[in-house]
Formats: structure tokens, sequence, C-alpha cells
């Protein structure tokens, strides 16, 4: 059964492209042009849905973004799409959609069964009911959760693609109806770059619905609608400055002018013939020196009883219906209205061949031309449609007379008049899209001529045209978008002709929100669709205290479905302000926020995702790594090798192995990571005393020395080795994860408070890649590799430098060492660093030289109780709790950073947490990293926690480190490290000092 | 996200290349060890916090690596000036009356 | 075990990749003959100008570069004391020592950069589409004019956009960073590649 028309001009469907699609199942026929409501609605399907709360039948309200309840799940796996609103969704050929709440699951069934009960359901009925017993909580939880929501989330990853792109332009217009097309036009005309962008994939908004009417309106520029508009299209596709983009919602408005705007370059097409080379969606971040916000209005409804039945529409959808998609929604169509574009919509919905059971208007008087053009059609003034009934879709609907009495609606419930009809048309006024407006903080304001919210626009560089301005008539659209247009040319600082400014015209409105019902009930009279929130349900939120309108959404719903209230919301300001004896002004409205129209993730994240998520950052010797069969380690954005297995290794045996290596044999370390800042100048010794707990002041050229670096709270927030290059020339290196951190740190201090002190920071990071030769056999290796440097220990000590020729490449070779084995760091250039890398691994062939990852290198700097920032410390440990008083100098004058904190009271408890070690008395045994540390086998008073735990393989037992409550002075003592699977392992508290005390491995 | 004018490169930068570095003009004891534990703490922890026109400091942390000073009023988010730190601790007086 | 002779040793961050793309639409190339090195001094420090000036140097306006030795070395500048010289990379080592030598005594500096970056060459129609997809910033003729220096980023990673010419932009992104930089550029010009 078809409910198609007869051809017509304005028509935007291809009659020559029959589509068949599928809806729950069930192969339908449609045509190309066709929207996904308009194809079900030309099949005659009217119930499209049940509602989330009530489970009650719900029918296609509206025609466009504001659609509250035509929700629907698009195709299957991996391409499913949940929660597309079916007026949006653009017909293709094999389409398969489905109604998530129609279907016939479990679920559904089971919440059918509460549907009698709704009387018992109101809002904050799951506050009230579910709270007892308080530890039943989790379950009513999982239970709601089931019930809740609409669509299922897809589980698959998007095989599609998704990309962002800047735009830039003079001018952006949102909004291609006939103000936007004419601002456009207007401002294109000066030369300045132009960017349009319209949600629908036609342009001319809401031109097909009231631009082509029979009421004398309907000429633009002295042409008709539809040629007006032909033109213009024609006119601006050949402009170079001007860039239309349809599919294109502008779904948020940020400050200074920068928009967002989705682009669904591919979700119109067949998903056969969408290409996988092009993004299916593009998100277009927009900067414009100015913005014409031509967003139009959305028509309101209106509420009363049983409003919500399959077959009651907005007037503006069905004419929808019926011009754009020839599609005729019924047989016998009502129209109610309460201003005089409904009366407009009755005239052209008769033109158009509609069979027009009754016109109703509240209003006492319907003007003469009206009525004229209505000739033929019953029409009640005074009346309004008290109820609506129906099984599952609208079938009849009562009237009563109704007056306005001292700013009150009385309705006359004993004179009900009944009318059969399958479509009710209800214009109940207009809302002007102030969304984006409202995104940067502008509340609207409620002008009572129009009654309406209208946007502020108090923000400089924008601009409102068309029905967002309050003009209604067509002409006057395109005259306040010349208009604007030319405001914005100005704003621009171009000349232009002046224009006269356009005054809105008026709909003689009525502030008619709500039909009191026929029995004073109010719980039938739904104002948010999509969370069944109804008249009753503001009325108790209000009676229970929550009595402003952000308090009233909450509690209710109201607003917070993915249609944000678009119909609802005005209706429930409305009421509220009914309720309270309120102004529509003092109620206001809740925060608009973006997205204006649900966004998918995916389009937000764009092409950022997967291994482009973050970046990754390699060393030059990523490659080498690679071939050696690395495990990564991912630190900040660096891949680090964790551990180099051989044959069957697991992580624990590779790391025995090479911890091993390192500390009898030779081992080596790409160290390439960490931060590099090059210091040069005549106050760069100061500047380091400044920032350090110690003194350098002395460090001759060719030394080496462990810095620490605390925030002015005192506590240890990096720290490194840096090295004397020449008097005034330092490198200092910092932690892999800190480097950036500490650059803007230092780069803080310098420029704003210390200006005077001449000192460059400069970041070589990633100029310096280093390889570290570690082990008792690594100066053998030095020495094979650099002949023009001396490796003996008296000429070459720990903690110097010297620079070298390795392997045929300069370099700068540091004795530093964090394993606290005899070590040699070489720093090449790093386009050198994978051939030096290389050269060290043939070089220490003979000597099974082992590559060693973090892991490693993890236990063997805990053997020797050196810290980790970030893992030892956690932002709140000073160098006293750490036990590194040796480091903090005594003798510097300058206040250095944190050295005024140390002091504080609270730095000086004697049960301040302080870093020990712990060694289990059973040794192989391994404390987890984290475990909470008590006294007692079962105690509760907790002491500290573990902060590194390892299984050492030079000592062949566990040892761990852990910051425990006055620990220093508990040498000895016992503690119990809790796990969390109910576990206690006992420990003794030690020193942290594991390995080699004396610190004889280290001159080798 | 606000359109920040850098006064180093002397042209205009999106929001994304620059760090926030807080309130404006905050000196540093120059006797630490001089004041009282709470004075210490007010140093490091007061700050303003105004509806209304803030001076604040930014970096360029993606381009010159300059701080520098802006007037932005945290009400609107208008960017009302922004200044080189030579130039804005020389009218630090003149900006902090016109605040 | 070792494959390279010190002839080949040097590797550029993204040498590995045979990345060279010559299209019309879309061309992308690294660079392997370039050194990078910092010079730091105050732009409003006469005694600095002076010593740049005796290095055949002359100081860029901001955000822009200045070219001297015949085309063969162009100064960037990143902010009023931080510029960075691209040279020869066979000069490089003389010209730091030469530096070095200039600046003694002032408030000046040379760092070896030169291992910190890829540079990359785009050329074609379709470049400014690429990389509006990746920047922020309009890199078009008008608003990007031959010779200005933007730092920002390209999508997440920081980036150095310099463009030499009408036809052609040069990106400097750094080391570690680089494949990173080749993988965003790849995705979001496949879109737009004829030819692989």
């Amino acid at each position: 059964m078809s409910r198609r028309l007869a051809r017509r001009d304005s028509e935007v469907i291809d009659r020559q492209q029959p589509l068949s699609f599928y809806w729950c199942g069930q192969l339908l026929q449609g045509l190309a042009g066709d929207s996904l409501a308009s194809a079900l609605l030309a099949n005659g399907i009217k119930a499209v849905s049940r509602s989330y709360k009530y489970s009650r039948h719900r029918g296609v309200l509206c025609s466009n973004a504001e659609e509250p309840n035509a929700l629907v799940d698009l195709e299957c796996e991996p391409f499913l799409t949940p929660n597309a609103r079916a007026t949006q969704v653009e017909l293709y050929q094999d389409l398969s959609a489905s109604s998530p709440t129609a279907a016939e699951t479990p679920v559904n069934r089971f919440k059918r069964l509460f549907k009698p009960f709704g009387r018992f359901m109101p809002a904050g009925f799951y506050y009230k009911t579910f709270k007892y017993p308080s530890k039943w909580w989790p379950h009513y939880e999982t239970l709601l959760r089931t019930m809740a929501g609409i669509s299922p989330s897809p589980t698959q990853p998007d095989p599609e693609s998704y990309d962002h792109m800047y735009q830039y332009c003079d001018v952006l217009v949102v909004g291609a109806g006939v103000a936007g097309l004419q601002a456009a036009l207007t401002v294109a005309r000066s030369g300045a770059q132009v960017l349009v962008v319209d949600e629908r994939p036609q342009l001319g908004g809401l031109l097909y619905e009231y631009g082509l009417g029979e009421y004398g309106k309907e000429e633009i520029a002295g042409k008709s609608a539809l040629q007006w508009l032909r033109q213009i299209r024609i006119v601006l596709d050949q402009m170079s400055n001007v860039r239309v983009l349809s599919r294109t919602t502008a779904f948020a408005f940020h400050d200074c002018n920068l928009l967002h705007a989705l682009e669904l370059r591919q979700d119109h097409l067949p998903l056969a013939q969408r290409d996988a080379a092009l993004s299916r969606q593009r998100l277009h971040k927009i900067r414009a020196r100015q913005v014409i916000l031509a967003t139009g209005a959305h028509e309101r409804p209106i509420a009363f009883h049983n409003n919500d039945l399959p077959g009651v529409m907005l007037a503006s959808a069905v004419l929808s219906w019926v011009n754009r998609y020839a599609v005729s929604p019924g047989d016998n169509t009502v129209v109610f209205c309460n201003n005089d574009s409904g009366l407009e919509a009755a005239v052209a919905l008769k033109a158009a061949g509609l069979k027009l059971q009754a016109v109703i208007d509240c209003r006492p008087d319907i003007a003469d031309s009206y009525t004229q053009a209505l000739h033929g059609v019953p029409l009640f003034p005074g009346h309004a449609v008290q109820s609506a009934t129906g099984d599952a879709v609208l079938q009849s609907v009562s009237i009563a007379p109704i007056c306005l009495q001292q700013g009150k609606w009385w309705v006359d419930h004993s004179a009900i008049t009944n009318l059969r009809c399958d479509v009710l048309a209800v214009a109940g006024g207009w809302n002007p899209v102030v969304h984006l407006d409202c995104h940067t903080g502008s509340k609207p304001h409620w002008d009572e001529q129009q009654l309406a919210f209208m946007p502020a626009m108090d923000k400089a560089g924008r601009f409102a045209a068309g029905a967002l301005n309050g003009h209604s008539a067509v002409d006057a659209c395109r005259r306040d978008g010349a208009f604007t247009g030319v405001k914005a040319i100005q704003a621009l600082g171009l000349e232009t002709t002046a224009f006269e400014p356009v005054e809105p015209q008026s709909l003689h409105t009525a502030a008619l929100f709500m039909v009191p019902p026929p029995d004073k009930r109010h719980n039938k009279l739904f104002i948010d669709m999509q969370n069944d929130v109804t008249v009753d349900d503001i009325a108790l939120a209000i009676r229970e205290n929550y009595r402003c309108i952000e308090h009233i959404k909450r509690y209710t719903g109201l607003g917070f479905g993915t249609d944000q209230g678009k119909t609802g919301n005005v209706l429930g300001v409305a009421i509220a302000a009914q309720i309270q004896g309120l102004s529509m002004s003092e109620v206001g409205t809740t925060t608009f926020r973006p997205a204006y129209t649900p966004v998918t993730f995916a389009a937000l994240v764009g092409q950022n995702r997967r291994d482009l998520y973050d970046p990754k950052r390699y060393t030059p010797m990523h490659s080498a790594h690679v071939e050696q069969g690395a495990h990564w380690e991912t630190v900040g954005q660096w891949l680090r090798p964790q551990y180099y297995p051989q044959g069957t290794e697991d992580l624990d045996a590779a790391v025995w192995r090479e911890c091993l290596a390192a500390r009898q044999g030779l081992a080596v370390m790409d160290a390439s990571t960490l931060g590099k800042i090059d210091i040069q100048g005549r106050d760069a010794r100061e500047f380091l005393n400044r920032v350090y707990t110690n003194a350098w002041s002395k460090l001759a050229p060719g030394c080496c020395r462990y810095g620490l670096m605390l925030d002015e709270n005192g506590m240890i927030f990096d720290d490194g080795v840096s090295a004397c290059i020449n008097e005034n020339h330092f490198l200092m290196t910092t932690t892999t994860g800190g480097a950036a951190r500490v650059f803007i740190w230092l780069e803080r201090w310098l420029q704003t408070e210390w200006p005077e002190l001449e000192v460059f920071l400069t970041s070589v990071t990633d100029h310096w890649s280093t390889t570290a030769v570690v082990g008792p056999k690594s100066r053998a290796l030095m020495q094979r590799l650099c002949t023009d440097c001396d490796f003996d220990n008296e000429v070459f000590p720990f903690m110097h430098w010297r620079p070298g020729t390795v392997a045929g490449i300069p370099a700068r070779i540091m004795r530093i060492s964090f394993s606290g084995e005899l070590a040699f760091e070489i720093n090449v250039q790093a386009n050198y660093g994978h051939y030096i890398w290389e050269q060290v691994l043939s070089a220490g062939a003979k000597d099974r030289i082992t590559p060693y990852g973090t892991e490693a290198m993890h236990v063997l700097r805990a053997e020797k109780g050196f810290i980790i920032v970030g893992q030892d410390t956690d932002g709140s440990m000073t160098p006293v709790d750490a036990g590194m008083q040796w480091i903090i100098s005594r003798k510097k004058t300058f206040p250095w950073l944190g050295k005024r904190s140390l002091s504080r009271s609270d730095m000086l408890r004697e049960d301040r947490r302080q870093l020990v070690g712990l060694l289990t008395i059973n040794p192989q045994q391994c404390l987890t990293e984290g475990a909470q540390l008590v006294n007692e086998p079962q105690g509760k008073e907790m002491q500290g926690y573990v902060t590194s735990s390892y299984m050492s393989p030079i000592l062949h037992r566990s040892i761990a480190m852990a910051v425990v409550k006055g620990g220093r002075a508990r040498m000895g003592e016992t503690v119990y490290a809790r796990t969390a699977k109910g576990t206690t392992l006992e420990a003794s508290i030690t020193s942290s000092l594991f390995y080699d005390p004396e610190g004889a491995c280290r001159d080798g | 996200m606000l359109l920040i004018p850098c006064p180093y490169c002397q042209h205009i930068f999106e929001e994304e290349d620059f760090a926030y570095a807080g309130e404006a003009f905050i000196e540093r004891p120059p006797q630490p060890e001089q004041i009282s534990d709470q004075e210490w703490a007010d140093y490091l922890f007061m700050r303003n916090n105004p509806k209304g026109p803030h001076l604040e400091q930014w970096i360029h942390a993606a381009g010159c690596r300059k701080f520098f000073v802006v007037k932005r009023n945290t009400a609107n988010n208008r960017i009302e000036g922004s200044w080189t730190m030579a130039k804005a601790h020389a009218g630090k007086n003149d900006l902090l009356e016109r605040l | 075990m070792a494959e390279t002779t010190i002839e080949n040793a040097y590797r550029t961050p993204l040498a590995q990749r045979q990345l060279d793309r010559s299209g019309t639409v879309w061309s992308v190339k690294e660079r392997r003959d370039r050194g990078f090195v910092v010079l730091r001094g105050n732009n409003d420090d006469r005694v600095f100008l002076q010593a740049l000036a005796t290095l055949d140097l002359s100081l860029p306006q901001p955000v822009s570069s200045s070219t001297n030795g015949g085309g063969e070395r162009t100064l960037l500048w990143v902010s009023p004391d931080e510029f960075l010289l691209l040279l020869p990379l066979p000069e490089k080592d003389a010209f730091i020592e030469r530096a070095e030598t200039v600046f003694r005594g002032l408030h000046a500096a040379v760092v070896d950069n030169s291992g910190g970056y890829s540079c990359l060459q785009l050329a074609g129609s379709q470049v400014l589409a690429v990389l509006q997809k990746l920047c922020a910033y309009d890199l078009g003729n008008t608003a990007f004019p031959s010779g200005r220096v933007l730092s920002s980023h390209l999508a997440k990673a920081p980036v150095i956009i310099h463009r030499p010419d009408p036809h052609s932009l040069q990106l400097l992104i750094r080391f570690s960073f680089a494949d990173y930089g080749w993988r965003v550029l790849s995705v979001a010009a496949s879109e737009y590649q004829a030819v692989v």
C-alpha cells in the first residue's frame, strides 16, 4: 500500500529511482530522495517505536533534527549505527533499519508489563523505589541498566574511516534556508570568502514547507520560491569565493568563532558503494572572522491528553511529508493551532489535495482570508483538542471550547465534539534554533511578542538572520538575510551599500502550551517524549522542591534525551512557569551545550585512532631492537625495549639473564629517550644552583654530577645527571617522561622570575642518541672501539666525560652508572645512533654482549637503592623522606627552588613516610608493587606501601623498596604486606642498598 | 578554543599551541626563610579568582616558548590584550589598576 | 654482524622507509643533505646582530626566514632569541666551530641540533588539502607566503613548517616523532593519491 501522492514541483524524491529497504526485517519500497521516515510513512507505517519508560506506542512527530521518537538502529555489526533519527536518515538501496524498542526482545516484553502501572512510576520513581535495602543497589543497577537505554552500543571496531579538516573563511553562514542563502550571496558579492553549511542534503530550509503556499507570500523577489532557489544555487556554485557543504551540521560554537561541523560524506550511500579510500564522515573545524547564524526555527507542539499517539505530528512535518516527499501520512487530517502558521499549513495541505477533517484554532477569531481559503473545511475557532484516542495509533480527537480568562485557559469539557482523524497536525508556535548562540555562555531571552526564546546574540563577530531572528514570511527572511549580509560585510571592514532592516511579522500566537485535560489528571500530557516526562512529573518535581529549571530537568529527565528537548523544553518551561506563578523569563532555560545533534565518537577522534591515537616516539636504534626480538614498554610516548627474550624465555627468564650479563660480563642498553637540555650562558652555574638541591659552582669541565630537582612544595619531581661541557656550558639530562615538564619549568623560572640571568636553554633530546655499555668487560670494549681516549680509571674517573672517536664517529663518552657497574655511555648525533649500536654489538660479540631493556634496568638500579622518580616518588616525597639528605646543600646562599618548603612544620614530623628497603622473610617470595603494609598480620592501620619489587638475580632473592611511616627508625622491624588475593607476606625493614654497598663494582 | 595573540611572534595562534601558566605578577618572596609557613603557603597556593578581567600568564609552548601576560575576561573569555614579560612588568602598576 | 660501513653510517629518521613519492598530486621527499644548528642570541642585541653579520647571516623577521650563502643557508626565526639554521651537512662542523669563536664572550650560544630533525619537502596540487587535515593554520600562499615560518603541531607531533617557495613546503619534524609524522601524512594523503 503506498501513500504516495501525485507529482509536485517541490518534491525532492526521484520517481525514476525506486529503492528497496528493510524495516524490522520486512522488505519495503521507497524512492531515492526519501528519508527513512518518509519511506515508512509512504508504506503506511506510523508507529515506529515504544517509549522508554512506559512502553507506549510512538510515531514520527517531526520531520528533521528535532524528532524525539523515531530512533532506529541502522545496519548491523560492524556497521551498526545506533540511535539514528529516521527523519534524518537518507534512504539508500538495501538499507536495513529496525526499532530497538519495538522489537520483540525479552527485555522489551518485560518492560511492557509495566505499562498499566505507569501512574505508579512517575519521575523520581527510580530514586525512591530502589533505595532499600541499600546493599542491593548494585543488583538494581544491573537490572535497570539492561532495561534502560534505547539502542545497544556496537561491540566491533568500526571499519570505516573518519577525518578532520581545518577551514578558514571570512564569513561562515550556518543554515542554507532562504535567509542563509541570501546572506551568503550578499556577502560573496563583496569578494569575501564564504562558507555555507546546512544539515540537509537539499538547500532551502523551510522554503519547501512554507515558501510555496497559496497565501500570497510565496513570491521571493518577484519569482516563485522554487525558481528563486534554483537560481541562487547556480549563482553561488559559480562563485569561486563560495563553498557550500550540504549534509553538514554545525553542532558546536566555541570561543573566538570556532565552529565544529559534521559532514556526512558517505552515510547516504549503500554500504557496497562506499569508497574505503574516503572518510565516511568529516569533522570540520572552522574559524570564521564573522558568523551568520541562519539556523531557522523548530515548531512546538501543544500538550494535551494522549498527545503522544502515533499520528499526532507537527504541522510543519505534515507539510514536509506532502511537499518534499509527496506522502500523505493519513486519510483524515485535523489541524490544531494557536498561531497563523497553522492556518497557513491548513491552506497548503488543502491545496495539496489532503482531506482536511477540521481546523481547530484556540484563538477566538480566524481572519477572513483564511476562512475563504479554507472554504469547505469545518472550522472551530475558540476550540482546542482536549484529548486524543486510539488503539496504538490515532483514531479520533475530542475537541472542546477554550478561552483565556485572566491569564488562565478554561476548557468547557461538557461541550465535546469528537472528530475521527488519523493525522493531527499541531502548530503550537515556533522556537528559534538558538543553540549555537548559547554554546559560548549566552542565555536566550523570552520575547512576549514572539512568544519565543530569542537568541541573545551578545557576542562580537556573529549575527542572526531569518527565522532565528523571528521572521516567518519567506520574502522577509530573504530581506533579513541581505540585511545581515551587509552587517557582516561592514564588520569585515569592507565597503557596501546600506540595506533596510526588516521588522519581524507577527503570527498572532496565543500562549497556549497545554490544554487542561478532561479529568484533571496530567499524567498523559507528554512534554518530553523520549524520557516519558509528563506535565504531572513537572508538577511533582516542583512539589518536592526541585523548583529551578535545571533541577526540574535533572529530577524528571526533561531534555535529557538524544533530542535534547528540542520539542519539549519550552513547553516544560511554560508548565513550570504556570505552576509556580512565574514568568517565562524568570524560569529561564537550561544550559545549552554542544553537540546540537549527536556526533559519533569516531568522528571526534578522526584519524587519531589505534596506532595514531597518540604519537609513538622511536629512538634511532629502533629497527635494531625489532631485529633482536625486543618486547616493548611504553614510557610516555616512547617505545622502549622492555626485555629481549631469547628462545622460549618469558619476561622473568630474560630479565634474569640480562641482569647477570650486566653484573658479570657485558651488556648494552639504549638510553636515548632521556630528556637532554643544553644550558649555556654566563649565569649557567647560578641557574643550576637555583633549580637543583645541590651545588654546581665548582663542577669543572669534564665532570658530571647527579642532580635532584624539587618543586616549590619541596617534593622531588625530577632527577638526572648533568655534565659540565665548558665553563659556561652544561648538558642536563632529565627522566624520559619528565623532559617536557622540566623544560617548561626551567623556562618559567628563567623568564618570569630571573630574567636578569644570562642563560639559554635548548632542547637536544632528539639530537643525541645514547648507547650504554655496562659491565666488568665494558672498559675493554671501549678500548677496542675508541683509540683516541684513555679509559684508565685514574685518567677517566667515575662521573666524568671525555670526547672520543667511537668506531669513527665523534662522541661524548660519559661514565655514568645507573646499575652500579662499570659503565660508559656513548653519545653520538642521532643519525649515527643505529650504526654505533651495531658496532658495539659487533665488537662485543666475542664477550656475548647482551642487550637489556627497561625491566632489567629497573632491577639493577633497585639493587643499588636508586630511586626512579614517578615510581618510588609520587610527588609527595621530599629528599629527606627519600633518605637523600646528602644531596641537600647547606652552603648555597640563594633560596633555591624547594628549599623553603623543607622547613615547613609538616616536613619535620617524625612519622613521615620514608623510603626504605624490604626483604621478605621467605626470600623466594616477591612482594607486589603497591601492596599495603601493616604492623600485624591482621593490622588495619596503613604504615605505607611497596613502591618497587623484583627478584634479584645477583642476590638470588627478592628485594623491594617501600615507603613506611618513620621507616628509617625502624630498621629490622617486621611489616606485613597484604595482597589482593588475601595472602600476607612478612618482610623486614632494611637499607635499600642491597648489593655492593661499598661500590666496588663501579670502577670495574 | 581561544585564539591568543603572541606578543613575540606578533601573530595570533590557536590555544592548542599554548599552555596556561597561572596568575600573573606573583612574586617569589626574596627572603623565604624570613617569612612564616602561612605566608609561604599563601605564596604557593593563594590566587585571585575573579569573574571578569584577569591578568594571567601563558607560554607559547609549541612556538617561541616564551611566557607572556594576557588580560582575559574569565566570564566571556574575551582577550583584551597581551604583553611581553618585559613590557608587562614595566607597566605592571598600570595594568593592575585598570583591572 | 655490522652491515653498514662508516660511509653509509649516517641515517636520517625516515631513511629506511623509502618514502620518497613524486607525483603532481602529492610529492614528498626527506632531505638528507641538511645540518641543523640552533643559534641563540637576542634579536635586539646589536652585538649579536653584528656577530650574525660576521657569519654572513642576516636576521630574519618574526616567524619568517632569511636566506644567505647563495640560497644554501636558511635561517628560521623560532623566537626573539632562537634561530634555526639549515645549511649543507658537510659544512655544519666547520660552521659550528666558527660560530663558537665569533660568539665567544657574547651573550650568545651555538647548539648543534643536526640529529634533531627529519626534513620533509612537500609539493603537489593536494599538499594544502592534506595539511588541512593535520594543521590548524591556513598554509596557502596568501596567508603563508614564501619565507614564512610556523611552529605548531602536525596532528599531535611538534613541527616547524617553512615555505621556501610558492610551490613547496618544508616540514621539520623531530627525529623521534618522524615515523608518526610520516604515518599521519600518509593517512591524510591516501584520499588524494592516484599513484602510490
